[in-house]
């Protein structure tokens, strides 16, 4: 039985995360297990984890990039 | 920038901007200390991955199995604690390579340590194959060091490994980079691998390297004394991947392993640490493969794969002398031959401090240049003639004539062979000096006089023979007339001297 | 390839490997594996029980991953066999790497086989003419039996084996198998290409897993040369010349493998299993009913040390040992022989016939008394010896001089163009010195030239 940590924004209503849990359960099998993560700096969007496999689909690691990407240029 | 400009650059920055999902895969650490850390989970782990922990510490994976892996830190221990997290990156120890490595300093892993940054597009993985058996050729063009002793008696050629052996303070570092320096008017490609040396003794090098002008064709990959085993672990590899670029465009290369004591040193510490059985020595059992899989890398192509070849000059640090322990004989098995550099004579004020006796090129006279083979064939014997008579004229101040003779040629001959560092002499200088020793030029020159008596000469003749100086120095060759031409030179230049 | 055996790797460290099959179906100890993603393969090395196995790998495994699936029939390495291998080069999985395309056969043999039998043996007296005077007069090869070829680095080991192929299967009319074990590839390039030149690989096949090849590789080329000319000598009944350079890497190889593997170290850190492992091989390289293996292997002396317990154990399997010297290679004597350190089984007059016995049992006594007052000359100088003794010492460096011979294979290092010596007049000529009939001719006539009759030709010209 596979146990998935959640990570979203404090702001991410119950129903939106159950949406997601149930998204996911088709991905990785009915008996997973969800531990939802409360970080703010998710944004929004959600980091997935499963067996160590991570898909992080959240606004504020994309704008980490994005910003990245321009001091690089600056510089 | 104005504000209209400056905005126009941002929306292009975000237009081009592509998100998608990162994807990566995690461990955490569950065991820390003396740079070996145990990682679990990690799905999908590689055997000698670069992985990423929290925090842009790096380590490479050491040890599978099926719960997780042990890892070796390329750096920051210290920053590493159990709980944190750590990303797989799907790469296997890799470095830059590229024309923008030369002239640049970096880590083994390409990071680079001389202030700038550094773009490359393409990578190399530290580990790579050695040429086949099938695809090399014989070697046969020379690699000139400058150094007359090395370049008369124990010639190197392009794709050949010779090592440099000695005792601490000896000079082995310095033929290296005299090597380096004397490729300014080469087209050879030149890489220095700094292994487990400090900080000052590399930034020294690179000092000498920037002045002699030979920083603009040569890249240093440092690991120094500060940095994990790890780290000098991976450095050889990493720099030989650097000339393996250059050399796939058929260029000729010469690296530089300073100096493979050190890293055998840093394999052991690696391997105890991962309690992996130590052998002789505390060493384990794989330490002549470490060294062997490097150096086989050196090669020389064949031409249908390009043509190109590296030639290595590693290092090793003896003890006392002793070039049958362990290590030194491992390598000793494995390079085409060695120049044995000794305490002795490097404190009785010969230097380079070459024992010509011990040392050996075993590819032979294949690799000299034909105006050089003409002139050097007696040199070892006669050397090694005169060190057996020097012996045995100490018990007695009595010898006859031919002896006496004997005797001093040796002498000179002994001081010819001296040389001072950062002053690589061309094909030309060395022919000649050879030439003008057999003429008895420097008979009766005190040892003092020698450095300025031999740039005088060398200046002199110079001026006087300079379009043969340019024919032996573009072909390798001399013809019978510049033979002649340089022998009369010489003896107009001792009658000179004589009034 | 069937895969019979299906399993999955569970630990990597460094060159092993442990894999999990299901219980009760793992394959047999020296099976050979083939990891699916890479298709890289490693050999089973022991069993640890509930299905897991431990393997070595034969190539590299950076990169593998754990959870992969590793296949196999059950089989060991096999290599193929035949005349479609006469004239190629192979690696240790009987793969072609010499460019040369397929080796088109059928037939392949298992690299790990028995050794013959006590019935199956045949012992063989009769002399193996090299044309080098040093070793024809004092330490005589004879077919059949087992030279080794002893040296620390650098003394000229693989240019006087390179010798022997040229002057043994130029003139021998039968197969020669060339096995490179964890030697440098350079030389392995050079082998190719003056054995191409000179035909010589029209009636040889060459085996090679260089010092850039993991252990595994380099543990298991040993036998799969060994393997061709076992099929050589069994099924094609030639004799034939094996040739093995340098043997001591396969010992090397086992040790880098074997700490790894568990066991315990024996004496100076070698593999316990270090007197099994050589005569599991050794053995195999024997003369039966079928045919000849004529062998003369390399060995390598680690820290010039001949008590160390490879090459000593290596000693005991070899009819005829060829000592090369650095201290005579210092002198630029040419093979550097130790004459008095080699040593063969086949001087023996019924072998050599009484002539030849007495010669060289006159100039190992010369050169023996020559090395005793050595010390005495070093000291006091010639003027002490008896005259006698002053005799002794001239002819004994004529016969030292004498025993050095340029070689076909270093004209490139000499300048000089090779000879090859018939063993009627390499004894002549030593009978000569020793009788005193070359008491007037200058030692230096002796140095570096073929007959007597070369020699007396030089003295004319010092």
């Amino acid at each position: 039985m596979k146990k998935c940590i959640l990570t979203v924004a404090p702001s991410m209503t119950d129903e939106t995360y159950s949406l997601l849990c149930e998204k996911a359960r088709g991905k990785f099998g009915d008996e997973t297990q969800f531990v939802r993560k409360n970080d703010g700096g998710v944004i929004a969007g959600f980091i997935m984890e499963c067996g160590g496999e991570v898909t992080d689909l959240s606004v504020g690691t994309q704008l980490k990039l994005l910003k990245a990407q321009l001091q690089k240029r600056e510089g | 920038m104005e504000n209209m400009k400056i905005s126009a650059f941002l929306k292009n920055q975000i237009n081009s901007f592509h998100p998608g999902p990162v994807v990566y895969r995690k461990g955490t650490v569950v065991k820390s200390g003396d740079g070996v850390v145990r990682v679990n989970q990690l799905p999908g782990r590689l055997y000698g991955e670069l992985l990423e922990f929290d925090g842009g510490v790096f380590g490479m994976v050491f040890d599978l199995d099926e719960d997780g892996a042990g890892v070796v830190l390329l750096d920051g221990d210290d920053r590493v604690k159990v709980g944190d997290g750590v990303k797989g990156t799907d790469v296997v120890a890799e470095v830059p390579v590229g024309k923008e490595l030369l002239g640049r300093v970096i880590d083994p892993i390409g990071r680079p340590l001389d202030g700038k940054p550094l773009e490359a597009n393409e990578f190399y993985p530290a580990e790579r194959p050695a040429p086949a058996i099938i695809d090399r050729r014989p070697v046969d063009t020379p690699m000139m060091t400058g150094l007359l002793s090395v370049d008369s008696m124990i010639p190197i050629g392009r794709g050949q490994r010779e090592l440099i052996i000695g005792d601490r303070q000896t000079g082995k570092t310095t033929i290296a980079i005299d090597s380096i320096i004397n490729q300014k008017n080469s087209d050879m490609v030149c890489v220095y691998c700094a292994i487990g040396q400090k900080a000052s003794s590399v930034a020294g090098v690179i000092d000498t390297l920037t002045k002699a002008g030979a920083m603009k064709y040569t890249t240093v990959v440092a690991a120094t004394a500060s940095d994990s085993p790890a780290m000098q672990y991976l450095a050889p590899y990493c720099a030989c991947s650097v000339a393996e670029y250059f050399e796939a465009q058929g260029k000729d290369v010469l690296i530089v392993y300073d100096d493979l004591s050190k890293h055998a040193v840093a394999y052991r510490t690696i391997s105890l640490l991962l309690l992996r059985p130590p052998g002789r020595e505390a060493f384990p059992g794989d330490i002549f493969y470490l060294h062997s899989r490097l150096l086989e890398r050196s090669a020389c192509l064949s031409h249908e794969n390009g043509g190109g070849s590296i030639t290595a000059l590693p290092i090793i640090e003896t003890s006392a002398g002793d070039i049958s322990a362990y290590i030194p004989t491992n390598v000793i098995s494995i390079t085409d031959g060695q120049i044995y550099l000794e305490s002795d004579l490097f404190l009785s004020g010969v230097r380079p401090a070459v024992n010509t006796g011990l040392s050996v090129s075993r590819v032979g006279q294949a690799a000299q240049y034909p105006a050089m083979k003409a002139v050097s064939g007696k040199l070892r014997i006669e050397l090694s003639q005169y060190r057996e008579m020097a012996v045995f004229a100490r018990f007695g101040s009595d010898v006859d004539p031919a002896t006496r003779r004997m005797l001093d040629r040796g002498e000179t001959l002994v001081n010819v062979f001296k040389q001072n560092r950062n002053a690589p002499y061309s094909l030309f200088d060395e022919v000649s000096l050879i030439e003008a020793y057999k003429a008895d030029y420097f008979a009766g020159v005190k040892s003092k006089e020698f450095p300025s008596e031999i740039k005088a000469f060398l200046s002199a003749l110079e001026e006087a023979v300079p379009e043969i100086k340019k024919e032996v120095n573009e072909s390798g060759k001399m013809s019978d007339e510049a033979k002649t031409g340089l022998e009369e030179a010489i003896k107009k230049l001792a009658d000179g001297k004589k009034s | 390839m069937n895969s019979a055996y299906s399993g999955e790797i569970i630990k990597i460290s460094g060159p092993i490997i442990d894999i999990r099959f299901p219980e009760g179906e793992e394959p047999r100890i020296n099976a050979l594996l083939t990891e699916s993603a890479s298709g890289r393969h490693m050999e089973v090395a022991s069993h640890l029980g509930n299905g897991k196995v431990r393997a070595i790998a034969l190539e590299a495994p950076e990169g593998l991953r754990c959870g992969t699936t590793v296949t196999g029939d059950g089989g060991g390495i096999t290599v193929p066999v035949g005349d479609a291998v006469i004239g190629r080069v192979i690696d240790v999985l009987g793969r072609p790497i010499d460019g040369k395309g397929e080796i088109k056969t059928e037939e392949r043999m298992a690299i790990h086989r028995k050794a013959p039998t006590l019935n199956e043996q045949r012992p063989v007296d009769e002399l193996l003419e090299t044309g080098l005077k040093v070793i024809d007069l004092l330490v005589p090869y004879a077919k059949g039996s087992k030279i080794g070829l002893f040296g620390g680095a650098g003394v000229g080991k693989t240019v006087l084996i390179m010798e022997m192929i040229h002057n043994i299967a130029t003139g021998h009319g039968g197969y020669s198998v060339f096995t490179g074990v964890g030697e440098r590839s350079r030389e392995g390039n050079e082998l190719i290409r003056d054995m191409e030149n000179s035909g010589v690989i029209d009636k040889a096949v060459l085996a090679f897993g260089q010092m850039n090849e993991p252990s595994g590789s380099r543990m298991r080329v040993a036998m799969s040369g060994l393997t061709e000319a076992e099929y050589l000598r069994d099924v094609k009944h030639r004799d034939v010349l094996l040739f093995i350079d340098n043997i001591y890497r396969f010992v090397q190889a086992g040790n880098e493998v074997s700490a790894l593997l568990g066991r315990m170290p024996g004496a100076v850190g070698y593999q316990p299993t270090l007197a099994q492992e050589l005569g599991e091989l050794e053995e195999r390289i024997a003369s039966t009913d079928k045919g000849s293996i004529t062998s003369v292997q390399a060995v390598y002396v680690p820290a010039d040390d001949l008590t160390d317990p490879a090459p000593a154990t290596i000693f005991t399997h070899l009819d005829a040992t060829t000592v090369l010297s650095r201290s005579i290679a210092e002198q630029g004597i040419y093979p550097a022989v130790d004459p008095l350190e080699s040593s063969s089984r086949m001087l023996r007059p019924e072998v050599v016939g009484e002539k030849h016995y007495a010669v060289a049992s006159a100039v190992t006594e010369c050169l023996q008394r020559y090395s005793e007052l050595k010390d005495i000359i070093a000291i006091l100088g010639m003027d002490e010896l008896s005259a006698e003794d002053k005799l002794t010492v001239m002819r004994a460096r004529k016969i030292q001089k004498f025993l050095s011979q340029p070689t076909h294979v270093a004209k490139a290092f000499t300048g000089q163009d090779g000879r090859f010596v018939k063993v009627e007049d390499t004894v002549e000529g030593f009978r000569k010195i020793v009788e005193g009939e070359a008491d007037d001719v200058p030692e230096n006539a002796f140095f570096m030239v073929g007959t007597y009759e070369e020699a007396l030709e030089k003295a004319k010209t010092l």
